[in-house]
C-alpha cells in the first residue's frame, strides 16, 4: 500500500470530489465536542483529526433505531475522520454482525457500501486511554485510506483496494510523500503515543482479563465500583462495542423495528415470571465489565474496549472503569 | 431476494388445549414448511404484541402442526392464554443446537423434567419413541407441583403402555389417596433409579432451581460432566447471537445452546436463573 501526500488546498478539492459521489461525514466540533455531520461541496468545513466523535462510528452501522424486517435502502457513504479507538471498534461489531449462525443483512449492506477513511489523533482528551487498551493513537489497520496532518497538509495512506482505486480517481491531486513528511508523521504518531501514555501513568494494571476474572467474587463491585450508578444506560449508548438491542413489534403488523439496548437496566435479563440473572447493580456492571473485558475476548480473542473514553465521560455517577480495574487490581 | 432472519411466517393457532390451570398447548400450522430438530427453540409472536422464545413439545416428526406448551407468566404469554383458536400468529427459526439424539444411541437415557420444562422434553421423548429400539433404556422421571399441576395428562396413560418406556413421577405435595406414585421432590426419584453409569446420558429441563439441585444430585450419583445435558432458559430474542439477551458467560444461549452440557457451563459460577 502506497503513501501520498495531498496539499490543505488540493484536500479541499478532494473532499469536494468525495462529496460529488458519495454521502460523505465529517467531523465538525464545538469546542471540545465533536460530531458526524454530512459535508457537501457547499459546505465542505470540518476537522479532519483532534481526536474521536461523541457519537461512536457503529451508529452509521448499526443505527440507534431501524425497522428490521423489509429490505433496507442502502447509499454509498463515506467516514471521514474515524479515529483508531473506533476502527478496533468495529472490529467486535464485525464480529457479532457478519459472523456466527448468520450474519445481520442490515449492518452487513450498510458496511459494504461504506469507505472509511481514518485519521491521526493529534490531541487527546483526559478520558483517552487506547494505550492501556494495547492500542495506539494512530490508524495501524482496518481502513481504506489515513489521513495524518503534516506541515501544509496530509499525508494519506492506502490500507484497501477500495482506497486504492479512491486514491487512483484522484492522482493529479496526489504528490509523493517525501522522507521528512514521513518522519514529521513518525514523530507525531511518537508524541502522542508518549502524551497518552503520560494521561494514564496513574493506572498500572496490564491484563484486564486477569483482573475481571480473578476478582469475579469481590465485594467492591456491590459496595464500591457500581455505588454510584444511577442506571441510566448513558455508557452504554456511548459505547462503541455495544451490539445488543432490543427487537420490538412496530405498530405495523409483521414489521420489528430494532434499538440499542442496555445490560445495565434492571429488565435486559429478566425472563418471563419475573426471574432475573443480575438483580443489583454491582452484578450488571460486573456483567459489563466481564462481557467487554473476558467473555469477548474469550470468544473473539481481543477487547470489546478500545479505551476510547467514552463511557467515562457520559457518566453521571464519575465510573471510570480504569480506576475500577485499578481498585479491583489493587484489593487483596 | 433480500431475506431478514427477523421476519416471522405465519402460523395459524389451531387449537388450544388445557393442560393445567396455567399451562395451555397451542397447534399452530405454519403457512410454509417449517422443520425443526428436537431441542431446537423458535420465536413465537402475536404480531403488533410481542414475542418471546418457546421450544417445541411435539415431534420434530409431525411436519404439518408444531405444539408449543405455554405457562402463563407475563405479557404476552397471558395474551397467548386468552386466544381460542383460529388465529394467526407469526414464527421465526428453527434456532439452536437441539439435543444430539446420535450420541444417545446405545445408551441408557434419563430424562429429568419438572413443571412445564416438560414440554421440550416431550418432544425429545416422542423423538426417543419413534426410534426406541434404538436406545438401551428410556427413563422419564417427571415432577410436578401438585397432581393438578401434571402436563400431557392424557398421553402419560399412553406413554405408561410402551413397555420399553419406564416412568416414574413425583408431586411434590398432595393430599392422601389423591395421587399413588411418589411424593416429594422429582430429585428423589432418582434414588429409585439404578443405571449403568458407565453407560448413559441424563436431560434435564425445568425450573432454575431443579436444574440446579438436578444437575447437583446427578453428580453426586456419578453422572460426568458432559453426560449431563441442560435445556438452558434465557430471553432470547433476536435467536442468532446478535442482539446479546441470553448471553452466559461467553456463551450465546440461542446459537450455543440451548441445550448445553454441564460440562460447557461449569465455568460460570451461578449459571441458573
Amino acid at each position: 500500500m502506497a503513501t501520498f501526500f495531498l496539499s490543505t488546498n488540493d484536500y479541499n478539492s478532494f473532499i469536494r470530489n468525495l462529496s460529488a459521489q458519495y454521502r460523505v461525514f465529517g467531523l465538525k466540533g464545538e469546542e471540545k465536542n465533536f460530531y458526524w455531520s454530512r459535508l457537501t461541496a457547499e459546505k465542505s468545513e470540518h476537522t479532519p483529526n483532534r481526536y474521536r466523535a461523541l457519537t461512536p462510528v457503529k451508529s452509521f452501522f448499526f443505527p440507534v433505531k431501524e425497522e428490521v424486517t423489509a429490505e433496507p435502502p442502502v447509499e454509498k457513504t463515506i467516514l471521514l475522520g474515524v479515529k483508531a479507538c473506533d476502527l478496533a471498534h468495529l472490529q467486535t461489531t464485525d464480529a457479532i454482525f457478519l459472523q456466527g449462525a448468520l450474519a445481520d443483512p442490515y449492518y452487513a449492506l450498510k458496511r459494504q457500501n461504506t469507505i472509511i477513511i481514518s485519521s491521526d489523533c493529534d490531541s487527546y482528551i483526559p478520558a483517552c486511554f487506547c494505550t492501556l487498551m494495547g492500542g495506539l493513537p494512530y490508524p495501524t489497520k482496518g481502513f481504506d485510506l489515513n489521513l495524518t496532518p503534516v506541515r501544509e497538509g496530509f499525508l494519506i495512506e492506502t490500507g484497501t483496494q477500495a482506497g486504492e482505486d479512491l486514491a487512483k480517481a484522484n492522482t493529479s491531486l496526489f504528490a509523493q510523500a517525501s522522507r521528512q513528511q514521513l518522519a514529521e508523521r513518525d514523530n507525531l504518531r511518537n508524541k502522542m503515543t508518549e502524551l497518552l501514555k503520560a494521561n494514564n501513568k496513574d493506572f498500572t494494571w496490564t491484563n484486564p482479563k486477569d483482573i475481571v476474572t480473578a476478582k469475579y467474587a469481590s465485594q467492591k463491585w456491590e459496595s464500591d465500583i457500581a455505588k454510584t450508578c444511577v442506571e441510566c444506560d448513558a455508557c452504554r449508548f456511548a459505547c462503541g462495542t455495544c451490539y445488543c438491542f432490543l427487537l420490538a413489534e412496530s405498530k405495523k403488523s409483521w414489521e420489528r423495528i430494532r434499538s440499542w439496548d442496555s445490560c445495565q437496566s434492571e429488565g435486559y435479563g429478566r425472563v418471563a415470571g419475573g426471574a432475573n440473572p443480575r438483580k443489583t447493580k454491582g452484578e450488571r456492571l460486573r456483567n459489563l465489565y466481564s462481557c467487554k473485558l473476558q467473555y469477548r475476548p474469550e470468544n473473539f480473542g481481543f477487547y470489546a474496549c478500545t479505551g476510547c473514553g467514552r463511557c467515562i465521560e457520559a457518566c453521571q455517577g464519575k465510573i471510570d472503569i480504569r480506576k475500577s480495574l485499578q481498585k479491583l487490581s489493587e484489593e487483596r | 431476494m433480500f431475506w431478514s432472519p427477523y421476519k416471522s411466517i405465519p402460523a395459524k393457532l389451531e387449537k388450544v388445549i388445557d393442560e393445567t390451570s396455567n399451562i395451555k398447548t397451542f397447534v399452530l400450522r405454519p403457512e410454509s414448511k417449517f422443520r425443526f430438530a428436537t431441542g431446537q427453540f423458535i420465536e413465537l409472536s402475536i404480531p403488533g404484541v410481542g414475542e418471546a422464545p418457546f421450544t417445541p413439545s411435539s415431534s420434530p416428526y409431525e411436519t404439518d402442526t408444531i405444539d408449543v406448551t405455554i405457562m402463563k407468566a407475563g405479557n404476552l404469554t397471558g395474551q397467548l392464554h386468552a386466544l381460542k383458536g383460529g388465529e394467526t400468529l407469526g414464527i421465526r427459526g428453527p434456532y439452536g443446537t437441539g439435543y444430539p439424539i446420535e450420541k444417545f444411541y446405545g445408551k441408557e437415557v434419563l430424562i429429568l423434567g419438572g413443571g412445564v420444562g416438560m414440554a421440550p422434553l416431550r418432544s425429545l421423548l416422542l423423538t426417543l419413541i419413534a426410534q426406541k429400539e434404538k436406545f438401551k433404556r428410556i427413563i422419564l422421571c417427571y415432577g410436578s407441583k401438585s397432581p393438578e399441576d401434571v402436563v400431557y395428562k392424557h398421553q402419560f396413560t399412553e406413554w405408561q403402555k410402551i413397555k420399553e418406556l419406564e416412568i416414574m413421577r413425583s408431586v411434590d405435595k398432595c393430599p392422601i389417596g389423591q395421587w399413588d406414585e411418589t411424593v416429594g421432590l422429582v430429585t428423589c426419584l432418582l434414588d429409585q433409579v439404578k443405571v449403568d453409569l458407565k453407560n448413559t446420558v441424563s436431560i434435564v429441563c425445568g425450573p432454575p432451581i431443579m436444574m440446579k439441585f438436578g444437575s447437583r444430585k446427578l453428580l453426586d450419583i456419578g453422572y460426568t460432566h458432559s453426560n449431563i445435558y441442560l435445556s438452558m432458559e434465557g430471553n432470547m430474542s433476536c435467536g442468532i447471537g446478535k442482539c446479546g439477551h441470553c448471553q452466559i458467560g461467553h456463551n450465546f444461549i440461542c446459537k450455543d445452546g440451548p441445550v448445553f452440557t454441564y460440562e460447557q457451563l461449569k465455568h460460570i459460577p451461578d449459571p441458573f436463573i
